[in-house]
């Protein structure tokens, strides 16, 4: 599903040039679980980014189903996060104005859906995630764990083939935490691949595959390796 | 989608109310301007276009030749029309007229005067007059004829249909009505209540048969696809083939397009009231575009706050286009709800709006071309108010925006300053006009003319008071008040009648000048307080003084005479003495130079009456002059005016764009300032951190509010600095068309600017007071 070959990201500041990102060799795919981890800085969210198109990478090759990426054109950009990639962010990143069935819709509202459909997916969405009685708050009316409840279903409504999650639970207690990775989990379980950005052991648990990011660069790519460190 | 964005608009405008109402205020007010100024173009430009044929009606007109100097006029001789029908086929129809003439009309016990013209026959075919009773082909054929409106009809027979009625005109003259049409609407320039048959003047108006002297006014039909140009060639020397003499060329004019462009200058079209509609249409424009930078600037300014949503719109997968039209849609939302206040606005100031410009614009909604214009407003202000901030807002890059580290670029900054500057700038300069165009108007009414205007009253010398005048100037000497009387065929409120007739000694025989010939009786130069330099005035110890003229110190200098007493001249083949020299008097508008002019003592020819009065008890001097005016003219009303009156009502248009000017400037002001607040409130809020560092660090309130007020100061200072000289330039233009003029004086921009900054720190000061006197725990608190 991805393949990125020597995925540079850097930063030209006058004379000095800093990188983020170098060398990144990289596959993914479908139907995995991956989480990158790192220390802060090592470049994790840009890695995010740059996969879910939202950045550039200043030099290398993206693949994404077979085909590159820096090719793709700004509209067929935003194709993509319509129909094939869904986020979820650290601040869950709702819109304050709209209410949680609101959130939750926008999405389809893009995608050009019908009224009548589109009814009929949000309830559903509403009702899998048990947030029915909240669907007419406002995202500052919810708890954390409830936002990102919403943030997650909002990811996945457009039925997207990829979820990039960054630090989903960064802002979470550890049980509304579980319940927003049990979800990823259920997810993968149908089939939707998954790559999560997190600093926690716990919670990369639930991947099937660590990337380890130091510096920029790959450090090690060991599936079974993460798992027995947890 | 349609609905998501009116939910987010909705509840964003709900969320930041302050810029909400300061963006509705701004543009409603903007736009409701905006659209009373372009109501008033509208009038303007449709002024005389009613008639049906106005593209081929033509104003017949004169260039005269002067020393080099061409003088245009509408003026002609009065039996131009005949001979232009006869002689040039163009001409489907042509009518000389006369000027307004105020006449009594009697009937029964009803006396009063009312304002009406002489004209031909073929008046009726040039003009779309509507005929509503009578027989148009047979209307002033008959000397005794009269057509008069619906109006005079009732007034005076209490039935529309009076046509074969009978009324008396001036006490004497009895005519019979001949038809009755309807009054022409408010933007015409033709405005009468009545025509006479023009044969009927000319009867007693001899000299207007002559191919050298002009007076009334020609106007004619052309016959469809004339020729203009070639047409003009051909009867350009038209009177000239019949007055050797003559120094004109003749030429047409479109009658319609007098209004507008109506000034001539050696010849040529010098422009008119088109200069005001365009000035007033650049008004309106700027009053719109400061209301649009309000927009602008606190929509890019509040962008950190949508930032986050673009961000989040932009991952779920909105196109930058879609982005661009959510916030152009929002622009509009904002646009066409202030559009609704503003149409509210506007049909609540109309009366006072047609009170200043003395006009009668009413809104009539169900006129598509006007709704076409609202709607047109409305969406020309939420593109240029929207798109800026939609171009830039939906250009933000997803992964900067759900960073939080979205930072406010230089280059953003400075555009929104530039657009304050701009702001400030023109409203700066609309400041700087209106106290200007106010100074000129103050000038041309505290200037010295030359003569006492004060205390000096006018009115018509008509019916006895004309035949028997030494009678009735005796018996208002003996009212106590009065100081002296007399009488002139001139109003001294501009050019009357005139002559190139005169010759001098050493005169180059080529030179042509035309000099103001005013006619008068004895005491006029003494009544009107003109000041005598040397000789004397006419009087009636010397017998023959009618062949002798006092002149002005223009007409002196003009003919290169250092002391003029004494000097013969022939005036119209007549030797005629110099016996009297005036000081120069403005007897025009102080837009022209002071003329060369000769008083004339003939009385026969006077018509205006004058009155000097004493300055004390002036209710009971004029009850007891109308007492006596009542004695010779029973029938006449006592129409008077006081001479500093009329003098005002010259400048009236000259008050009413001051006027206009005031309030336009007084709204592009307020909607500045209203755009300042909202931008203070956003820097102070913005900094809300900043300034709690700063006060836990020591500073004072006052060292705060000084800090906060200094980013802005610098805006206006500069705003001003281009505002001088652009409004200098445009208003050295605008004063030069006066010959006197109150010039341009430095303090007028310096206090200009002062003012200027002195709002912009009230606007400001505000804010920042309030920003500066939080709490500092508050402020740190949040982060």
């Amino acid at each position: 599903m991805i393949q990125l070959r020597n995925i540079d990201k850097y930063i030209d500041k006058r004379f000095q040039r800093t990188f983020i990102l170098k060398g990144i060799d990289l596959n993914i795919e479908e139907g995995e679980f991956v989480t990158i981890m790192g220390p802060s800085g090592a470049g994790k969210s840009t890695l995010l980014n740059i996969l879910g198109f939202l950045d550039d990478a200043s030099e290398g090759e993206y693949k994404f189903l077979g085909e590159p990426v820096h090719n793709l054109s700004e509209k067929k950009k935003s194709e993509y996060h319509k129909s094939h990639i869904g986020f979820v962010f650290q601040a869950y990143h709702l819109l304050d104005e709209l209410t949680v069935y609101e959130n939750i819709e926008m999405p389809l509202l893009y995608r050009k859906v019908k009224s009548k459909q589109r009814k009929a997916m949000v309830a559903d969405i509403l009702d899998r995630f048990n947030i029915v009685a909240k669907k007419d708050l406002f995202p500052p009316q919810l708890s954390g764990g409830q936002q990102q409840v919403v943030g997650v279903a909002r990811a996945i409504i457009g039925n997207p083939k990829l979820i990039l999650a960054d630090e989903p639970t960064g802002n979470l207690h550890s049980e509304q935490s579980e319940q927003i990775m049990d979800m990823f989990k259920k997810l993968n379980d149908d089939g939707v691949t998954i790559i999560q950005v997190t600093h926690s052991e716990k919670m990369a648990a639930y991947g099937n595959r660590i990337i380890n990011l130091r510096d920029g660069a790959l450090v090690q790519e060991d599936p079974y390796e993460g798992e027995t460190a947890g | 989608m349609f609905e998501n964005y009116l939910k987010t608009a909705f509840r964003n405008f709900k969320r930041h109310k302050s810029s909400f109402l300061i963006n509705v205020i701004g543009l409603s007010i903007g736009m409701a301007c905006s659209i009373l100024i372009l109501l008033w173009v509208l009038d303007e430009l449709n002024y005389d276009r009613f008639h049906a044929d106005a593209d081929q009606i033509y104003q017949v007109m004169e260039h005269q030749s002067y020393s080099g100097e061409k003088f245009t006029t509408q003026s002609t001789p009065g039996i131009l029309s005949e001979a232009l029908k006869e002689e040039v086929p163009e001409f489907q129809h042509v009518s000389t007229y006369t000027w307004n003439i105020d006449y009594l009309f009697t009937k029964g016990e009803k006396s009063l005067k009312e304002n009406g013209l002489y004209a031909q026959p073929d008046f009726f075919h040039i003009l779309d007059i509507n005929i509503l009773y009578g027989n148009r082909k047979e209307l002033i054929t008959n000397p005794n004829s009269v057509v008069i409106t619906k109006e005079l009809a009732e007034k005076y027979f209490e039935a529309q249909n009076a046509v074969g009625e009978s009324i008396t005109i001036n006490g004497t003259e009895v005519h019979t009505v001949t038809g009755i049409f309807e009054k022409f609407p408010e933007n015409s320039s033709f405005q009468f209540d009545f025509i006479l048959p023009f044969e009927d003047w000319l009867d007693n108006n001899e000299w207007a048969t002559q191919w050298g002297n002009n007076g009334p006014r020609t106007i004619a039909k052309l016959y469809p696809d004339v020729d203009v140009a070639a047409l003009n060639t051909k009867i350009k020397d038209f009177i000239k083939e019949r007055n050797e003499d003559s120094n004109v060329d003749l030429f047409v004019y479109p009658f319609a397009d007098q209004y507008l462009y109506g000034q001539f200058e050696s010849g040529k079209v010098s422009g008119g009231r088109i200069d005001y509609v365009r000035l007033f249409t650049v008004v309106a424009i700027f009053i719109l575009l400061i209301a649009c930078i309000n927009f602008m600037n606190l929509s890019t300014a509040k962008a950190t706050k949508r930032a986050k949503e673009v961000g989040i719109r932009k991952s779920i997968g909105a196109s930058k286009s879609s982005l661009i039209g959510q916030f152009i849609g929002e622009s509009m939302i904002i646009t066409f709800f202030s559009l609704l206040i503003s149409m509210f606005l506007v049909e609540l100031s109309l009366p006072a709006f047609n009170d200043l410009t003395d006009k009668t614009i009413t809104v009539d909604y169900g006129e598509p071309s006007l709704l076409f214009m609202f709607i047109g407003t409305a969406l020309f202000t939420g593109l240029v108010a929207g798109s800026y901030p939609a171009f830039y807002l939906s250009s933000f890059e997803a992964v900067k925006t759900l960073k939080g580290g979205l930072k406010i670029s230089g280059s953003e900054a400075f555009a929104r300053k530039g657009l304050v500057v701009f702001q400030f700038a023109l409203s700066v300069i609309l400041i700087i006009s209106t106290i200007i165009v106010y100074q000129q108007i103050q000038f041309t009414q505290t200037k010295n003319l030359g003569y006492q205007k004060e205390n000096l009253i006018t009115f018509t010398a008509e019916g006895n008071i004309d035949d028997q005048w030494d009678i009735f100037e005796n018996q208002l000497l003996n009212i106590h008040g009065v100081n002296s009387a007399s009488r002139a065929s001139a109003t001294f409120m501009g050019r009357n009648s005139n002559t190139s007739g005169l010759e001098w000694p050493d005169k180059d025989p080529e030179t042509r000048v035309l000099f103001e010939n005013v006619s008068s009786d004895y005491n006029l130069i003494e009544t009107m307080g003109f000041e005598l330099l040397a000789g004397r005035t006419h009087s009636e110890e010397f017998g023959t003084d009618s062949a002798r003229i006092v002149i002005n110190q223009t007409a002196a200098n003009i003919m290169g005479m250092e002391n003029p007493v004494g000097e013969y001249i022939t005036l119209w083949d007549n030797e005629t003495e110099i016996i009297g020299l005036v000081k120069d008097f403005h007897f025009q508008n102080l837009r022209n130079e002071v003329e060369p002019l000769f008083f004339r003592l003939a009385p026969e020819n006077t018509w205006k009456a004058y009155v000097r009065i004493q300055s004390e008890d002036i209710q009971n001097t004029l009850t007891e002059i109308e007492q006596v005016y009542k004695q010779f003219n029973p029938d006449y009303p006592f129409d008077y005016e006081f001479m500093d009156e009329q003098y005002a009502a010259l400048y009236r248009s000259e008050q009413r764009i001051g006027d206009l000017a005031k309030y336009f400037t007084i709204f592009a002001v307020i909607i500045s300032c209203l755009g300042l607040f909202g931008l203070s409130a956003f820097t102070a809020e913005q900094r809300a951190k900043e300034i709690g560092v700063r006060k836990v660090l020591g500073a004072s309130v006052q060292n705060l509010v000084l800090h906060l007020t200094k980013d802005f100061t610098k805006l206006v200072l500069i705003a001003i600095l281009i505002a001088i000289p652009v409004s200098w330039w445009m208003m050295d233009k605008w004063i030069s068309d006066f010959a006197y003029n109150a010039g341009l004086n430095w303090w007028v921009f310096a206090a200009s600017g002062l003012l200027a900054v002195i709002i912009a720190w009230l606007t400001v000061s505000w804010q920042s007071i309030k920003a500066a006197l939080v709490n500092p725990v508050q402020s740190l608190k949040s982060e």
